[in-house]
């Protein structure tokens, strides 16, 4: 394990620029949802995306839109992270990220893989795309079934392969959702994955929201974050690029050895996100309740809602929570990621204390 | 998968902690991208609050600074920004065999049968 000491310096010091961001936060990832709908199914969709009603702005209120976020906060620095449902099912798609492209925004994307051939490949280069991350949940039986596309395996490392053949992204990403069943097949996708010219292999755990919630046999259990981590650790000493995600505090033993850079929430703070109708929210991974809508772009300037409210996000709402309020790690985890909270209760319904540290 | 500097980095300070070897002092690549704390304009004496409780520092004599390093964006890999500028590409093609409502959307609803 790296020194204890260090690594409490380097969390000392987040939680100051934590505290600095929350007086004055500084937008970094703007997340679109350009739709809801979704070609697939998965078991675990926090969004419960699919073949569902789906309220869509139009590519004029994305112009509009995006013209005011250069014109009062620039583009630099600042990363569009697009995602859905399925992005690539907008049929202008790449009318609205090509006039991102055009102002300077400088974007990224969320995809299953599954409609990205050789031509689609070459128009995400030709929109300026940077970096994608695309989701394979398993080998073929285990990712078709969770994702519940016969064939969607497939199609989806059919996909990867063209973005690679196609070349000139920044970075080419595949996703896992680690899940209680999976888990045991962690080895044998990392031998598919360091045959492909991929640049990372982000591994993270289900996460206990959204459809997930109806099948609580796939959660992982303790024992399964255990040895998440060892393997992620393991593959990182090895000189691997594998790296869990960025939720969740997981304690001094695992933060910085299983990913670049310490836990920090950086909803409302650093992030916000457009949800395909227009709310504007901190992270789409947060449950929609009214509370958490900060306005609506169709009606809002983003850039005033940005800078005056948020409140909920600002705070130190991790007092609220009993739990949190009496552990001695509440400086470092502030009631870790926000998306996992019960809103109800006001507590954390992903606590690792206990499992890792 | 691509392996680059910052991975082997990355292995070898792994590697040296798992083998008893305190501190973080080396070996450190300018060229490759360390993430610690917050970005390097942030000046923790403006913050108007500090920590809630400070922490004792037990490591061995140090003289690596976490606020020297750029914070990392969070979501996602990271990058060197180097805008395409999309019109000086050739442009996008007029047609494309490809088409979002060619593709059919699965109506399968329910659990897969290994669930049940």
């Amino acid at each position: 394990m790296l020194d204890v000491g260090m690594k409490q310096e380097h969390l000392r010091a987040m939680a100051e620029y934590r505290q600095e961001l929350t007086r004055k936060p500084q937008l970094r990832n703007l997340f679109l949802e350009l739709t809801v709908r979704c070609n697939e199914r998965c078991l675990h969709c926090g969004s419960s995306c699919g073949e569902v009603q789906s309220e869509e702005l139009t590519f004029e209120q994305y112009r509009e839109f995006l013209d005011g976020v250069k014109a009062d906060l620039g583009v630099e620095g600042k990363m569009l992270c697009i995602t859905g449902g399925e992005p690539l099912l907008r049929k202008d798609f790449f009318e609205i990220m090509g006039y991102a492209a055009s102002l300077g925004f400088r974007w990224g994307m969320t995809s299953n893989g599954t409609l990205i051939d050789k031509k689609i490949a070459r128009r995400l280069r030709q929109a300026g795309m940077g970096t994608i991350s695309v989701s394979i949940d398993g080998l073929e039986a285990t990712h078709d079934a969770f994702r519940r596309t016969e064939g969607g395996y497939r199609k989806a490392m059919e996909g990867i392969q063209a973005l690679i053949d196609e070349g000139g992204f920044r970075h080419i990403q595949v996703t896992t959702v680690v899940t209680h069943r999976n888990i045991g097949e962690l080895d044998e996708l990392f031998e598919i994955f360091d045959k492909m010219d991929i640049d990372s292999w982000r591994v993270i755990g289900i996460e206990p929201m959204g459809r997930a919630l109806r099948y609580p046999e796939l959660l992982l259990r303790d024992d399964d974050q255990r040895r998440l981590m060892e393997f992620i650790r393991n593959k990182r000493m090895a000189g691997e690029p594998v790296c869990y995600g960025c939720s969740h505090y997981l304690g001094l033993e695992y933060e910085h050895e299983v990913r670049d850079w310490y836990f920090l929430c950086t909803a409302g703070l650093q992030t916000a996100s457009i949800t395909a109708c227009g709310d504007i929210i901190a992270c789409l991974d947060i449950e929609r309740r009214p509370e958490f809508v900060q306005g609506n772009i169709l009606r809002d300037r983003f850039s005033r809602v940005w800078l005056e409210k948020f409140s909920p996000f600002r705070q130190k709402h991790w007092l609220s929570s009993e739990k949190c309020r009496e552990c001695e790690h509440n400086k470092f985890c502030r009631g870790d990621a926000f998306h996992s909270l019960d809103h109800n209760t006001g507590e954390p319904m992903v606590c690792f204390k206990g499992v890792l540290f | 998968m691509k392996k680059s500097k910052k991975t082997a980095f990355i292995a070898a300070v792994l590697t040296a902690a798992a083998a008893g070897l305190s501190g973080c002092n080396g070996p450190f690549d300018d060229e490759v991208q360390t993430v610690y704390g917050p970005p390097k304009d942030f000046d923790k004496s403006s913050a108007e609050e500090s920590a809630e409780e400070s922490m004792a520092v037990t490591s061995a004599a140090d003289s690596y600074s976490p606020e020297d390093e750029p914070v990392q964006d969070v979501y996602g890999p990271p990058e060197d920004f180097d805008p395409i500028d999309a019109s000086e590409e050739e442009s996008l093609a007029e047609d494309s065999s490809y088409a979002p409502e060619d593709e059919e959307i699965p109506t399968v609803y329910g659990p897969p049968e290994w669930l049940e």
